[in-house]
C-alpha cells in the first residue's frame, strides 16, 4: 500500500480521524487547505483566512502581516507550481505556536527548477534587513526596466522582509522529474 | 476627458480617475493574481490623460494591502509623470501599519516626486 492509499483509508476511520482532529489543538491550526488550486479557490481560502485572523482579534500590523505573507505564498503556488495529473494537489496552512505565525505551502516543481530556486532562497537567507531592503529595491527598479511580468524572486524578497526571519524550505523528490517544494515564513506576533 | 472608475472588488482597488481635477485615486486593497490586467486600462489612460494634463495632477495611494506584482503597476504608474510639473503624491497608511509607511518611503526614494506621508 502506498503512502496516499494509507492517508485515504486512514481518513475513512472514525480514530484517524478524531485523532486528526485532536492532532490539530484549538487554535493553533488558523486555516488548512489540501488540494486543487486556482484562482477562485485561492481567493475562498484568503477570505477564510482573512476571517479568521480577525476572529483571533490579532493586532492590526500582525493581522496584516500575516495576511500580506499569505497573499504572496499563494501566489507562488498558483505561479511556480508545476501541476500535473500525478501531483495535482498543493497544500497551504497558516498556524500559531509559541507567540509565531508559521505560514507554510507545498508544491509540486520540476526538479531542474530546485537548484535556481534554492540558490534564491539561499542568498535571501545570507542577508540582514538592510540587505534584504537593497536586494528588494534592486529587484524592483530592474524589473521597472525591462517592464517584465516575471517577478524574480520579489515576491520571497518581499516575505522574507515581512517575516524578519529565515525563510524555511525543504526539497523531497517525488520522482527524478519532480519535488515536493515545502516553504515556511513565520514571523513573531506583535507583543501590545 | 472622460473619468475611469472601478468599484472595489475582493482583490482589486476603487479607482477614480478624474481628468478634469488632476486627482487619481486608489483605495482599498490591491492583490490580483495577474495585475496587468487589471492594470492595462489604468495605465493607457494615464497615457492620455498626460498628453494634456491638469495643471496639477494629486495622486492618492490609500491601500490597505498590496501585492508584488500590484507595487511593479504603481511604480510604473508614478513613472510616467516623473516629467510632469505639478505632480504630487498623498500616501496614506493605518496608524501601525509600519510596513506600508516603509513602502512608501522606498517608492519616494525610486520615483522623482514629492510624496506626502498621511495616516488613516
Amino acid at each position: 500500500m502506498n503512502l496516499r492509499d494509507m492517508a485515504l483509508k486512514n481518513l475513512c476511520d472514525f480514530d484517524e480521524l478524531f485523532n486528526l482532529h485532536s492532532s490539530m489543538p484549538d487554535n493553533q491550526v488558523i486555516i488548512a487547505y489540501e488540494g486543487e488550486f486556482n484562482p477562485q479557490i485561492t481567493q475562498s481560502v484568503l477570505s477564510l483566512a482573512e476571517r479568521n485572523l480577525d476572529s483571533k482579534m490579532e493586532e492590526g500590523q500582525t493581522k496584516r502581516r500575516a495576511y500580506n505573507i499569505a497573499i504572496e505564498c499563494l501566489q507562488n503556488i498558483s505561479t511556480h507550481s508545476d501541476r500535473d495529473e500525478k501531483n495535482p494537489n498543493c497544500i497551504f496552512v497558516i498556524g500559531q505556536r509559541d507567540g509565531h505565525y508559521f505560514i507554510s505551502s507545498g508544491n509540486t516543481i520540476k526538479a531542474d527548477k530546485i537548484e535556481k530556486l534554492k540558490r534564491k532562497l539561499d542568498q535571501i537567507n545570507t542577508l540582514d534587513p538592510e540587505g534584504l531592503k537593497q536586494l528588494h529595491m534592486q529587484a524592483i527598479k530592474e524589473s521597472l526596466k525591462n517592464q517584465t511580468t516575471s517577478n524574480s524572486g520579489l515576491g520571497l524578497i518581499s516575505i522574507a522582509r515581512k517575516s524578519g526571519k529565515k525563510l524555511g524550505f525543504q526539497f523531497t523528490l517525488i520522482d527524478p522529474e519532480n519535488a515536493f517544494f515545502c516553504f515556511q515564513a513565520s514571523f513573531p506576533k506583535k507583543s501590545v | 476627458m472622460k473619468n475611469l472608475t472601478f468599484e472595489a472588488t475582493f482583490e482589486t482597488p476603487q479607482v477614480v480617475l478624474d481628468g478634469n481635477a488632476g486627482v487619481l485615486e486608489f483605495s482599498g486593497r490591491s492583490h490580483p493574481e495577474d495585475s496587468l490586467i487589471f492594470y492595462k486600462p489604468i495605465l493607457n489612460w494615464v497615457s492620455d490623460y498626460l498628453k494634456s494634463p491638469a495643471p496639477s495632477t494629486r495622486i492618492v495611494i490609500r491601500l490597505e494591502y498590496f501585492n508584488t506584482s500590484t507595487s511593479k503597476m504603481i511604480l510604473s504608474l508614478l513613472n510616467k509623470f516623473e516629467n510632469t510639473e505639478n505632480t504630487v503624491v498623498d500616501w496614506f497608511h493605518f496608524g501601525e501599519d509600519e510596513d506600508m509607511l516603509e513602502c512608501g518611503k522606498e517608492f519616494s526614494e525610486l520615483i522623482n516626486l514629492p510624496f506626502t506621508f498621511h495616516t488613516i
